[in-house]
């Protein structure tokens, strides 16, 4: 012990030596080579019909980077008053949602969008959030921590905690090789981030197993099948257009009517419009994947439908009207049989095996 | 020594023939009724009401120039995304430039393209591509079809939304536009290719009544869609 201390002081004095001409003193931290770095890469399965799932070539997918960014998630240490997590929004049991209208921070302030599924993460690669602001998972980390409504902390005291805790001087280390505890950043902590969430995957439903063959659905989910993919001999409910098979959204932003407008400007969350300055995108929101449907309510980026039936019965309606309504949302002639079918097919495309993953779920368990 | 001047010569003859390359880049214009077509914008339709267009892309493939019978290459798939482009007046009027380079220096006599994703290719599904290939567009295939979605065109018609999704191999067709083209070494040609919209809207004579039959899609009633794939062809014009 005293050995060590005795090594760890010499390093010290000789490292901040070492950095007499520098700009500025780089604080090292204390020494992790003691423990082993192995990094084991970790490969996903990806159910057949999916895109092939592509990986930042800076972030390749190990164990031990998932297995830090697990713990990060599902550590209270990242908000201010270490009160909540990752996971205090996102339950991996409710298909990473909150089942709350809109979501809450540690400040007890709402915000004014409802919390996001994050499964089959790893495909949406046509921006992030409900408006597409982020481009990618690694980006996305950053940002909750240091969110007002959400973690309200900053990432300066976050990594300075993570750093003189012995569990995360070991996960990071592990994940990253780095030396010293002082290389332990938030660029690492975010890639492990980006890591835990891409291996969470969810395409085994009773819907897949269907297509596979391998199981078969209801009459009633069937019917409601081909009413949702406009297949001939059913009435068309025109879903499928935008929430396309396999992910079930087209990865595309679009306006489906839930709020009318009689200019593009009137719109008070502009959505998509706000990213890209057209205002044909005011309104527009992404596409949500319809997978685990049955446990992510509300709905709407803003939580406003409770029910399915809610949900459906605006759909029939056509929605509201505003130059920018996406034609595909038009007036459907469905009766009360065929909207318990349309549902009964919406319930079959739950799956959580992803739950059986040790890697998935809450590690402080 | 010899070896290495013959070697110098070699890298010289290569370079001279790769210089004989050029380029041509097509420049894709979409309008209504021959003026620039701003989606979102009020047009002019049927007497009784106006329209105005959302969306309007379509997958080009086999790109190709000709010169007599012959038929080169340029590209197997492209996509022409008037949708992400026309939304401001000035952004209409500069179009769209698909470019495709390394041309043998020379002189065509017309561009030749498909609309749609031609049958070789319409087995496969958008999943089977990585995300920088077109054909990896997750909202351009039809599981009822078990087909890409050639074109997309679709507005509002009294603020009633309709639309056109093409697809299946049946309604995969190629044009070609008879034009010189003179590529030169090193330049870029431009070739504009104008897509009139309200020419694809064209049935039997009149104008198609969208506000009637808004959802345009079924390919067990191909009528409509086979009369609208069809119409590219007088939409189409080269400058
Ligand atoms: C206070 C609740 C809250 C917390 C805490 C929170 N999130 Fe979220 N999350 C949300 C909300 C709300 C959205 C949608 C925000 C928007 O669209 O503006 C979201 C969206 C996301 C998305 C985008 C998903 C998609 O499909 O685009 C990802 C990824 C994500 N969160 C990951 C995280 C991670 C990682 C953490 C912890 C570092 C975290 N969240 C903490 C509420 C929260
Ligand atoms: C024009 C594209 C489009 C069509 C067609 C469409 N949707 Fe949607 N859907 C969306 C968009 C966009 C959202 C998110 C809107 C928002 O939050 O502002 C959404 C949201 C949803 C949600 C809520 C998801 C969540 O996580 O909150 C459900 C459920 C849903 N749609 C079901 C359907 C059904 C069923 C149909 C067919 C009757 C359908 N959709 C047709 C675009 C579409």
């Amino acid at each position: 012990m005293k050995l060590s201390l005795f090594g760890i002081s010499i390093f010290i004095v000789l490292s901040l030596g070492a950095c007499k001409d520098c700009e500025e003193p780089v604080d090292l931290g204390v020494s992790l080579t003691h423990i082993e770095y192995s990094p084991e890469s970790y490969s996903v399965e990806v159910f057949p019909e999916f895109p092939v799932l592509e990986i930042p070539s800076d972030n390749e997918l190990t164990y031990d980077g998932i297995r830090l960014g697990q713990h990060l998630f599902f550590d209270p240490i990242l908000s201010a008053d270490s009160t909540m997590s990752c996971s205090s929004c996102h339950f991996p049991d409710k298909a990473f949602t909150d089942n709350l209208g809109v979501s809450t921070g540690i400040d007890g302030i709402a915000g004014t969008r409802s919390s996001m599924s994050l499964v089959n993460q790893a495909f949406y690669n046509t921006g992030l959030f409900w408006d597409g602001r982020v481009g990618s998972l690694e980006e996305q980390a950053l940002l909750p921590v240091e969110d007002p409504i959400e973690l309200h902390n900053n990432w300066i005291e976050l990594i300075d905690k993570l750093q003189e805790h012995e569990l995360y001087q070991e996960l990071f280390r592990k994940a990253f090789g780095i030396e010293h505890s002082g290389e332990m950043t938030k660029e690492l902590a975010a890639k492990s981030l980006a890591q835990y969430q891409r291996i969470i995957l969810s395409g085994n439903s009773l819907f897949d197993q269907t297509l596979r063959g391998t199981s078969s659905l209801s009459d009633e989910a069937l019917e409601g099948f081909n009413m949702f993919f406009d297949f001939p001999d059913t009435k068309d409910a025109e879903c499928g257009h935008c929430h396309q098979s396999p992910l079930m959204t087209d990865n595309t932003f679009k306006n489906n009517g839930i709020t009318g407008v009689e200019d593009l400007d009137d719109y008070v969350d502009k959505g998509f419009g706000a990213l890209t300055g057209n205002p044909l995108d005011n309104g527009k929101f992404r596409v949500p994947s319809l997978r685990n449907i049955e446990l992510t309510a509300p709905y709407m980026h803003d939580g406003r439908f409770e029910t399915l039936e809610e949900v459906i019965d605006h759909y029939i309606s056509g929605g509201h009207p505003s130059p920018n309504k996406d034609p595909q949302i038009i007036p459907l002639t469905l009766n009360e049989v065929e909207k318990a079918n349309l549902k009964a097919f919406l319930l079959t495309l739950t799956d959580t095996s992803y739950l059986d993953n040790e890697l998935i779920t809450n590690p402080f368990n | 020594m010899k070896l290495r001047i013959l070697g110098l010569f070699a890298i010289a003859t290569l370079m001279a023939s790769c210089s004989e390359e050029g380029a041509v880049s097509l420049n894709f214009v979409g309008t209504y009724d021959g003026e620039p077509l701003v989606l979102g914008e009020s047009l002019s339709y049927l007497p009784d009401y106006e329209i105005s267009l959302l969306e309007s892309d379509f997958y080009i493939s086999e790109v190709a120039l000709t010169r007599g019978s012959e038929v080169i290459t340029l590209k197997d798939i492209d996509f022409v995304d008037f949708t992400n482009n026309n939304f401001t007046l000035e952004n209409a009027i500069a179009g769209i430039n698909l470019t495709y380079d390394e041309i043998e220096a020379g002189t065509y006599d017309g561009i030749r393209f498909g609309i749609g994703v031609p049958p070789s290719q319409n087995t496969t599904r958008p999943a089977d591509y990585p995300s920088s290939s077109p054909l990896s567009k997750p909202g351009y295939y039809w599981l009822a079809w078990e087909s890409f979605i050639f074109s997309k065109f679709a507005g509002q018609a009294d603020g009633n939304g309709f639309f056109f999704h093409t697809g299946t191999d049946e309604l995969f067709r190629t044009f070609t536009i008879s034009k010189d083209i003179v590529i030169t070494e090193d330049n870029t040609s431009t070739v504009k290719i104008i897509l009139d919209h309200k020419d694809l809207m064209v049935f039997d004579g009149s104008l198609y009544d969208v506000k009637a039959v808004p959802a345009n899609h079924d390919p067990l009633e191909l009528g409509p869609l086979e009369n609208f794939v069809n119409n590219y062809s007088s939409a189409f014009s080269a400058q």
